[in-house]
């Protein structure tokens, strides 16, 4: 399942049909309370029930601060549920985590400002002692667009720079499960439009399963295989909405009546 | 919870300090006239209460009032270095010249202009903390977010106002940090002020104690002097536990000055 | 204060176009930004003269070419009184920066005991450096060892205020990335952590080293040297009435501190440029 040629240019019709005994990403009743099972514990997570077909991209969309984060924070292994399971083929997300299977973005970069481009997106073999893979991380550098940037540090490079960086880092040790917490907040309308694009195009080389928070509809339609619709605080599921085109083409798609046609589904779930 | 855990860490290195000390006596049978058991040196405060009451009153006075006037420099300087930001080089060259001049050597000569008394007190007092408590409150100043400065500019405020509703505010939470860390100094600034030249505090009662070899004296006056700094620090503990409450940022772990 | 400024910040992009126009405004700012500081630094050494030369304090205020000429011609006798003052807080920085080493490893692996730390930083604080020396003396011979000891407790202060700032920076981000790929402490702090605090190891450092040289001139001063010592020459100079020596002393005292600073400063250079 995982795919060393990344540079391939043949790119998968069609979104992953769900396999029986894949590797999807199952969300199993999960509820999260903060502060445990007490009397006074805050609940983040009501009985979320999802999965994510292998090597499919599934967005969470909701209002701010209803709990998204948390929820990818679980499927990642850093917290465990207060209540029921999330698996990801037959491992937890804890063993996930322990075999170095999960990439994470975290919502701010996070980049150290001592170590240039190359050497941050090498980090994850310095903190996960795992021998450095020099060549994948030039093919990975070049993925990204940075093969030029390699040797900058980040104080150099630009917001949509940065957040290229955070993803190559992500994607360093070859997860099976990428983890990306609004990765292109912060960025404007047409880097973020560009980043989207290609994450998609790195994506489906690599056939990696991917879960996404965002909070932009638009972002969802155009990037998600499946997505779903999260409620206020604390969050639980709204609507599951698949979004059956396929991954090539999607350039023009956002100018399609299909693509419209989604986004009022999923807003109007959200505004429900 | 923070706080409390902090105030406990406090607690427990004071209990392990008088524990080694009771200990030390034990272990190396030094007789009590050259180092008392802490029960002794407690007997010693009980007995001499009043005096050393009045003795710290005396240095509470030169340390508060040096205090005082420090932080009202230390914010005038750093006004200045706000308002013509070219005076800044100048005015931190000149705080960091002061702060590496030997106490010591500066409180003779403060001595000698000012004569024996308050001034003194007040003097050391202000050139050993208005260097850490400048550095502060020009960092708070400089931390007024950016928005904030772009509406006061926006509406035209005039600098006093800017400076009541923006620059003070801001400027609070690295105040507060400053005098944790001033607060004890100015204490330790006022007993060497005494001890050099005498005047009526816990310093010249500390001279005077080592002069005479009344060791007992000597240590209750120490631990007088340590009460006084604790106080000191947890007064500025409160205050900023105050703050905090009324939705000023504050920091909560102390860090050295610069 | 203004470091951030001072590195500019290369923007992919370019905004190289836009630094024609007010190029010559900048250059008079520029000048502007070395003259008055000059002017000002002048100015100080100015007013000292005329407070000296007007008398108003008697002959306790020395002038500054006095205080000069002081120096040059009592050198030999201040550059003998300055080497066990410099040694012994060559000594006290030494045994300083191995108590940080070592206590930056222990905090990092143990942050547990950060609040004691901050706890003994306050406690020492507010010991009397002063009212120390006789009591040490107890219990360490005098001379080099106990003017290095009060040099220590001197800097003690800083280093466990640095210690506690180290922990707390240090741990940034491990919660993430370092609960992501199971790092283990040892591991982050020595490819994140470590770095991190390198800010707070610089401003500590920086402020530790005024506290210690102050402190080796407080021991000797309160009787912690046998015979010689910068500390030493100011009681003499204080208590036979000789108030250029005094000046002289403390001037002398002031440009070892600086540039025992700027020997820090210099020193952590490399590990400031490789973080900024």
């Amino acid at each position: 399942m995982r795919i060393d040629e990344v540079t391939r240019s043949a790119i998968p019709e069609a979104s992953p049909a769900p396999a029986a005994d894949a590797d999807n990403l199952r969300i199993d009743r999960v509820s999260y309370h903060y502060g445990g099972d007490r009397a006074r514990a805050v609940p983040a997570v009501d009985d979320v029930d999802v999965v994510i077909p292998h090597g499919s991209l599934g967005v969470l969309v909701g209002p701010s601060g209803c709990g998204k984060s948390t929820l990818l924070r679980l499927a990642a292994g850093l917290i465990e549920p207060t209540l029921g399971r999330i698996s990801f083929g037959r491992s937890t997300p804890g063993e996930l985590r322990r075999q170095r299977r999960v990439g994470f973005a975290f919502q701010d970069p996070g980049l150290l400002s001592w170590r240039t481009v190359r050497r941050n997106v090498e980090l994850p073999f310095d903190l996960a002692k795992l021998p450095s893979a020099p060549g994948w991380i030039d093919e990975l550098l070049g993925i990204v667009g940075l093969t030029e940037w390699r040797d900058r540090r980040p104080a150099e490079l630009s917001g949509g720079m940065r957040q290229r960086v955070a993803l190559a880092r992500a994607l360093a040790t070859r997860p099976d499960l990428l983890l990306l917490d609004e990765p292109f907040g912060a960025l404007d309308e047409i880097t973020r439009g560009e980043l989207n694009l290609e994450l998609l195009r790195i994506l489906s080389a690599t056939g990696t399963t991917c879960l996404l928070v965002t909070h932009s509809v638009d972002e969802a339609v155009l990037l998600g295989d499946r997505i779903v619709v999260l409620s206020a605080r604390p969050c639980s599921v709204k609507l599951v909405h698949d979004v059956p085109e396929g991954r090539t083409g999607r350039e023009g798609f956002r100018d399609t009546v299909a693509f419209l046609e989604h986004c009022r589904t999923v807003r109007a779930a959200l505004a429900a | 919870m923070n706080r409390s855990r902090g105030t406990l860490g406090i607690v427990v290195v004071l209990v392990a300090l008088v524990v080694a000390w009771q200990v030390y006596v034990w272990v190396s049978h030094v007789p009590s006239y050259v180092l008392p058991t802490p029960l002794q040196a407690a007997q010693t405060v009980g007995a001499n209460l009043p005096l050393l009451l009045r003795r710290c009153l005396v240095t509470v006075e030169g340390a508060v009032l040096g205090l005082a006037a420090s932080v009202v420099l230390a914010v005038a300087l750093a006004l200045v270095i706000v308002r013509w930001p070219v005076a800044e080089h100048v005015i931190l060259t000149y705080a960091l010249l002061i702060r590496t001049l030997p106490i010591v050597g500066i409180a003779p000569i403060v001595t000698l202009v000012t004569g024996r008394g308050l001034a003194t007190s007040v003097l050391c007092v202000m050139v050993i903390t208005v260097f850490s408590l400048l550095v502060s409150v020009t960092q708070g100043f400089e931390a007024v977010p950016h928005e904030v400065t772009e509406l006061t500019e926006l509406y035209a405020t005039p600098f006093a106002r800017r400076f009541r509703l923006a620059l003070l505010p801001a400027a609070l939470a690295s105040l507060l940090q400053g005098l944790r860390v001033a607060g004890p100094l100015a204490v330790l600034g006022a007993l060497l002020a005494e001890w050099l030249d005498g005047f009526g505090g816990i310093g010249s009662l500390m001279i005077t104690a080592n002069a005479d070899q009344e060791v007992q004296l000597l240590i209750a006056a120490c631990l007088a002097a340590v009460v006084l700094s604790l106080l000191a620090y947890a007064l500025v503990e409160v205050a900023t536990a105050l703050a905090a409450r009324r939705g000023y940022r504050v920091y909560q772990i102390q860090m050295g000055n610069r | 204060m203004s470091a951030s400024s001072a590195f500019p910040v290369l923007a992919p992009g370019g905004t190289a176009s836009d630094a024609g126009g007010p190029a010559r405004a900048a250059s008079r700012l520029a000048s502007a930004r070395v003259t008055v500081p000059l002017l000002a630094l002048c100015l100080v050494p100015g007013i000292w003269a005329l407070v000296a030369s007007s008398n108003a304090f008697g002959t306790a205020v020395v002038s500054p070419l006095a205080t000069v000429k002081e120096i040059h011609s009592q050198w030999s006798v201040l550059w003998l009184n300055a080497q066990p003052t410099l040694y012994a807080t060559l000594i006290g920085v030494a045994v300083l920066l191995g108590i940080t080493a070592l206590g930056a490893l222990v905090v990092a692996m143990v942050p547990r005991i950060t609040p004691a730390l901050a706890a003994l930083s306050v406690v020492v604080g507010t010991l009397p450096l002063i009212v120390l020396t006789p009591i040490l003396s107890l219990f360490i011979a005098r001379g080099r060892p106990l003017v290095a000891t009060v040099c220590v407790l001197a800097g003690l202060v800083p280093v466990a205020a640095m210690l506690s700032g180290m922990a707390r920076v240090g741990e940034r981000g491990r919660d993430e990335l370092g609960a992501l790929y199971g790092t283990s402490r040892l591991r982050w702090w020595r490819f994140v952590g470590f770095w991190q605090t390198v800010p707070v190891l610089d401003i500590g450092i920086r402020a530790m080293i005024p506290y210690c040289f102050v402190g080796s001139i407080v021991a000797e001063w309160s009787g912690a040297s046998s015979s010689f010592g910068l500390g030493e020459v100011m009681t003499n100079a204080l208590f036979s009435y000789e108030p250029p020596l005094l000046w002289a002393t403390i001037t002398l005292a002031a440009v070892g501190s600086l540039a025992l600073l700027a020997v820090a400063s210099v020193a952590m250079y490399p590990f400031r440029r490789m973080v900024r």
